[in-house]
């Protein structure tokens, strides 16, 4: 595993020489001046100063819309597939740590999702550690932390003058080796600087009690908390659509004329319509429903599937939910 | 390279076939535009496929015919919303896509060597005919028991396959009973639900299993009406319908616990369903 340290003020050239053979995605302020993973244009000033994005990288892999094929005179044609690659710096680990989540629904299945399979396949990641969690955090409760390199082709950490860079995979070993010109052997002083400032990073996080939450969850199925628990939702979709690792979709047709397309579109359990049959019947009718379907998904249906938590403690969800519902809390109250 | 889950196989309709008096139900006979793609679409009864039409999307349906009714591909379907008018509305000739086949089958590894008792009511008969040709085909007969349906509609003008019917009634090789809960003044045959047929034939459970398609008020007495009989949770064979998309196990929208209908089922016997939420 090659560790190696780069001076943050050579970050400029290190991303400049990325953008030479790959579409580069850093940490930018937007025109609000918001902190989001942008396209680097070279225009942008990269900045290291943010907690996380507010929106998840997985639009990077699984586009909000995408299109699954091309209608012309009626005929249904593939679209030609993107080409090239696309460097994702400072990535936060929980959120490399989704894209785990996301292989194992798009590629691990039989069949693989062609379109799926061709970002990802494209993509190298950069995980910038964590020196600042939020309250809303919890990754360390799900299997994850704020110096995780799960899901990270590079791991990155940020210390008082240099960038600590440990490659994770053999892609990761191959970029470092790249970019050997700009790079110097990491000392031991800077990896145990690293360290520590990963351990303190962990400490303020609340944890929250996961273990074992798929059987638990199996015994709450028919509990009276879901109902409680879900009368504030709105049915608004916004946890979904934040979330690094919920990935349900639609499918829908857009045509003018004889030409259009077939796209697919971010979808959200929490919708009614999610499941509304032509008939009228609906087997998930209610909030209380839908609700439990998500953490039900997420919690224990994943875990039995996969062996994985589909969630990895970012807390978007809870940052941002109009009505403040907390998951953390309905995991305790259900005993999960 | 594996072939695109997502691009149907160019098809074209051949017939409609109007099945109802209310004229609300039709059968799609359909033929592959490439000899190949006829070729790798093998599928056995109880599996489905994802019919569409550019511009006016896409959505899973039951296949009615039987893989021995060699180049012919049916589908029965109610006309119930945007996709289905405009499927309900097309010519011969005009385009359609077909993406599958997907989906398991009925169990017909376990169903070999016994009988088989199968349930049917209203519209919910498509895969049925598809078991039920495919057990009659003189290639299969063999490999199965004794064979008794029992299919009922609302009124003699809603039953389905109606020539289909009436040759099987002709067979010996299996009984075919047929019971609406309105008769008209043609009508000679049973009248009332099939659960009441059911409790007049009381079919042995021994060394059978038992298929049932239907709506869910049917489904929920047939179950307590074959426990009774002694049918074990095993032995009962049921089919889902769920709202689908991808068909391929990615989408989400047909998860029902740690199951996806689309993958999983729509085939599930009565004992896996009981640990599974009854969200469907």
């Amino acid at each position: 595993m090659t560790e190696k340290r780069i001076p943050q003020t050579d970050l400029d050239r290190l991303l400049a020489r990325l953008r030479q053979r790959a579409a580069v995605y850093a940490p930018a302020e937007d025109g609000t001046g918001e902190v989001v993973l942008a396209a680097l244009s070279g225009k942008e000033s990269v900045t290291l100063e943010y907690r996380n994005f507010r929106l998840s990288p997985k639009a990077l892999v699984l586009p909000q819309n995408q299109t699954l094929l091309c209608f012309k005179d009626g005929q249904a044609e593939e679209p030609r597939l993107p080409e090239g690659e696309t460097i994702l710096f400072g990535v936060r680990p929980c959120d490399a740590r989704a894209l785990l989540a996301l292989d194992q629904v798009f590629l691990n299945g039989n069949p693989h999702d062609p379109y799926y399979a061709r970002l990802r396949s494209g993509a190298t990641v950069i995980t910038l550690a964590c020196a600042r969690p939020m309250s809303s955090c919890f990754c360390t409760s799900v299997g994850g932390g704020p110096g995780d390199g799960t899901g990270a082709d590079v791991l990155a950490v940020a210390l008082a003058g240099d960038l600590l860079l440990r490659a994770e995979t053999s892609k990761g070993e191959a970029l470092l080796a790249s970019l050997a010109d700009l790079l110097s052997d990491a000392t031991p002083a800077a990896v145990k600087e690293a360290q520590e400032q990963v351990r303190a990073a962990e400490d303020p996080m609340t944890p929250v009690k996961v273990d074992g939450s798929a059987e638990r969850l199996r015994q709450a199925y028919d509990s009276p908390l879901w109902e409680a628990a879900s009368r504030k939702c709105l049915g608004c979709g916004t946890c979904s659509f934040l979330c690094p690792t919920c990935h349900c979709f639609d499918i829908t047709d857009e045509v003018r004329g004889g030409a259009g397309r077939r796209v697919r579109t971010w979808d959200c359990c929490a919708y009614p319509l999610f499941t509304l049959h032509a008939s009228g019947h609906n087997p998930r009718p209610t909030p209380k429903e839908r609700w439990r379907q998500r953490i039900m998904h997420k919690f224990r249906y994943a875990v039995e599937n996969f062996d994985r938590l589909f969630c990895v403690g970012c807390g978007r969800c809870i940052r941002h939910c109009p009505a403040s519902l907390d998951l953390r809390t309905v995991l305790k109250e259900v005993g999960a | 390279m594996a072939r695109n889950p997502y691009l149907p196989y160019p098809a074209r309709l051949e017939e409609t076939i109007v099945e109802n008096d209310a004229k609300d139900i039709k059968t799609f006979r359909l033929a592959f535009d490439d000899p190949a793609g006829a070729a790798e679409f093998q599928y056995l009864p109880g599996q489905f496929a994802e019919l569409s039409l550019p511009g006016m999307g896409e959505a899973p349906f039951g296949i009615a015919s039987s893989p021995t009714e060699t180049g012919r591909l049916l589908f029965s379907v109610k006309r119930t919303g945007l996709f289905t008018a405009e499927l309900h509305s097309i010519e011969p000739g005009a385009r359609i896509g077909v993406r599958g086949p997907m989906g398991k089958p009925f169990p017909w590894d376990r169903v070999a060597g016994k009988d088989l008792l199968i349930i049917g009511g209203g519209f919910a008969f498509t895969t049925l005919r598809s078991a039920i040709v495919y057990i009659l085909d003189p290639a299969n007969r063999s490999r199965f028991g004794s064979v008794l349906a029992v299919y009922g509609a609302r009124t003699p003008g809603e039953l389905m396959y109606r020539a289909d019917l009436a040759a099987w009634q002709k067979r010996d090789d299996i009984g075919v009973h047929l019971t609406v809960d309105k008769p008209d003044q043609n009508w000679t045959q049973h009248v009332g639900v099939v659960t009441a047929v059911l409790e007049t034939l009381t079919p042995s459970a021994r060394n059978t299993l038992a298929i049932v398609c239907g709506p869910p008020i049917m489904i929920k007495f047939t179950l307590l009406t074959l426990s009774k009989l002694g049918f074990s949770d095993d032995a009962i064979i049921l089919s889902l319908e769920m709202r689908m998309k991808c068909g391929i196990g990615k989408c989400g929208r047909c998860n029902i616990g740690s199951k996806f209908v689309c993958t999983d089922g729509p085939v599930f016997t009565r004992e896996e369903l009981k640990t599974l939420p009854v969200e469907y």
